[in-house]
């Protein structure tokens, strides 16, 4: 009877020990599974920071040359393809247009397609079109672009010298991560200058056959010389009328007549 | 003599009591000493940082000065006219290059001839793959225990003197790197 009693209290305290280590067991394991996931949080933050910040320090600058470039490009094919008579705007108010999603609203609040056919602007160098193909990399990597716009101030585009515009923009951003636990907020100025080469431009405002010139500016063309004739590019993109010229600003043609001093050159 | 019985046992109980908890604590020790697995301290995580690094931050313009490069593969390269844009990263120049769909080779060739330079073939391999398609892989990533990847974005665009400009991109590029 007395071994029975021993057995049993024996077994008992057995039992109690294998159910303690067990539960302390299972405690732990509970408590790795989170560090583990943890850790893995933390590793895939790591690599989403890395990626925001490589936007950051590289891509938004080469985001507002490009898209500008194309705005200016395209802004300039347009105005060609129309004679020059939809010149509406100044280039910096236009361009604003059009950086986002291609469209340039005329004085009348029209607005205008210059991604539809036929295409001055490609769509997919608009904003719009850069998040489209963001969103879709991203995706992939377990971010989400919340939102990420582009903005232009009046004033903050400007002709530096005769073959380079400057462009100031504001990159506002908002990136989160799939699981919705980190997100990336945050206001960014990038300046950037854009070469006019590859933008048409016309050669002598002044004359009645400038609609007619849209030449493409290329590495050979030539800075105006005295007695000046022509506008910066700058201000020929932005007005349909003579615009002064400008002494520091002006390109001509490479047939420019330095005898006869004009860039008025009308065909191809 | 009966108390000396009991006292014996209880010096067994509470013996018996402690190897109990000793054991128990060894054990708890042995689960918990298994920290997560994080490959960032090892080797293989800065020659993966050393090839991504070499690639997004080097410009071949550093690495050129006219078409005299200190790589030959970028040498010929360049005197063959194909690179338009000595500003541009390597990472962004394989981006211009898969560009055109038809120069995919070159990307293998110059990143094959820039990889012997960066780290030891016979102990690492790397691959490269932009918008999914291996591009360049050596030997050895099936059987690795150690693989770290690392993806970014490329996109730009090249200007040439003629007037014509073109934009490229944005593609995901992915660089996996691992121990053999």
């Amino acid at each position: 009877m007395k071994n029975t009693k021993k057995a049993i209290f024996f077994s008992i305290v057995s039992v109690l020990l294998i159910v303690l280590f067990v539960a302390m067991t299972q405690l732990v394991t509970k408590f790795k599974l989170e560090e583990t996931k943890i850790e893995t949080t933390r590793t895939k933050i790591k690599i989403l920071n890395s990626l925001v910040k490589d936007m950051e320090d590289n891509y938004f600058e080469k985001i507002v040359y490009v898209v500008s470039k194309n705005a200016i490009m395209g802004l300039s094919n347009y105005y060609y393809a129309n004679d020059y008579e939809t010149i509406d705007k100044p280039l910096d108010i236009a361009m604003a247009d059009v950086m986002q999603d291609g469209i340039l609203v005329d004085s009348y609040s029209v607005g205008h397609d210059l991604t539809s056919s036929p295409e001055h602007i490609e769509y997919r160098y608009t904003v719009e079109g850069i998040i489209e193909k963001l969103d879709n990399i991203y995706s992939k990597l377990g971010l989400e672009i919340n939102e990420l716009t582009l903005n232009i101030t009046p004033g903050n585009v400007e002709q530096i010298d005769p073959w380079t515009i400057r462009v100031e923009a504001d990159i506002v951003y908002d990136f989160i991560d799939k699981e919705k636990i980190v997100s990336w907020k945050g206001l960014a100025t990038r300046t950037v200058d854009i070469s006019v080469i590859g933008v048409r431009a016309f050669d002598m405002p002044n004359s009645p056959a400038k609609a007619h010139n849209g030449r493409i500016i290329k590495e050979n063309w030539i800075v105006d010389q005295d007695p000046y004739t022509e506008p910066s590019i700058y201000g020929k993109l932005s007005s349909r009328y003579p615009v002064s010229p400008d002494p520091t600003n002006g390109i001509c043609t490479p047939e420019f007549d330095r005898n006869g001093g004009t860039c008025d050159v009308d065909t191809e | 003599m009966r108390r000396k019985k009991i006292t014996n046992k209880a010096y067994i109980f509470m013996m018996d009591g402690m190897f109990a908890i000793v054991v128990l604590v060894i054990g708890l020790l042995i689960i918990m000493s298994t920290k997560p697995y994080a490959t960032n301290e090892i080797q293989v995580s800065m020659v993966s940082e050393n090839v991504v690094g070499l690639l997004s931050q080097v410009k071949i313009i550093d690495l050129c000065d006219g078409c005299k490069c200190t790589n030959a593969k970028l040498k010929e390269l360049c005197q063959n006219s194909e690179i338009k844009n000595n500003e541009s990263t390597l990472l962004g120049y394989f981006g211009e290059l898969y560009s055109f769909g038809d120069k995919n080779h070159m990307i293998t060739d110059l990143f094959s001839n820039l990889s012997n330079d960066l780290y030891r073939k016979d102990l690492y391999g790397s691959e490269i793959k932009i918008q999914n398609i291996t591009l360049y892989s050596d030997s050895g990533i099936g059987t690795s225990r150690n693989l770290i990847s690392r993806k970014k974005m490329v996109f730009g665009y090249y200007e040439q003197g003629n007037g014509i400009v073109e934009f490229w991109g944005p593609y995901n590029v992915e660089v996996n790197t691992w121990e053999k």
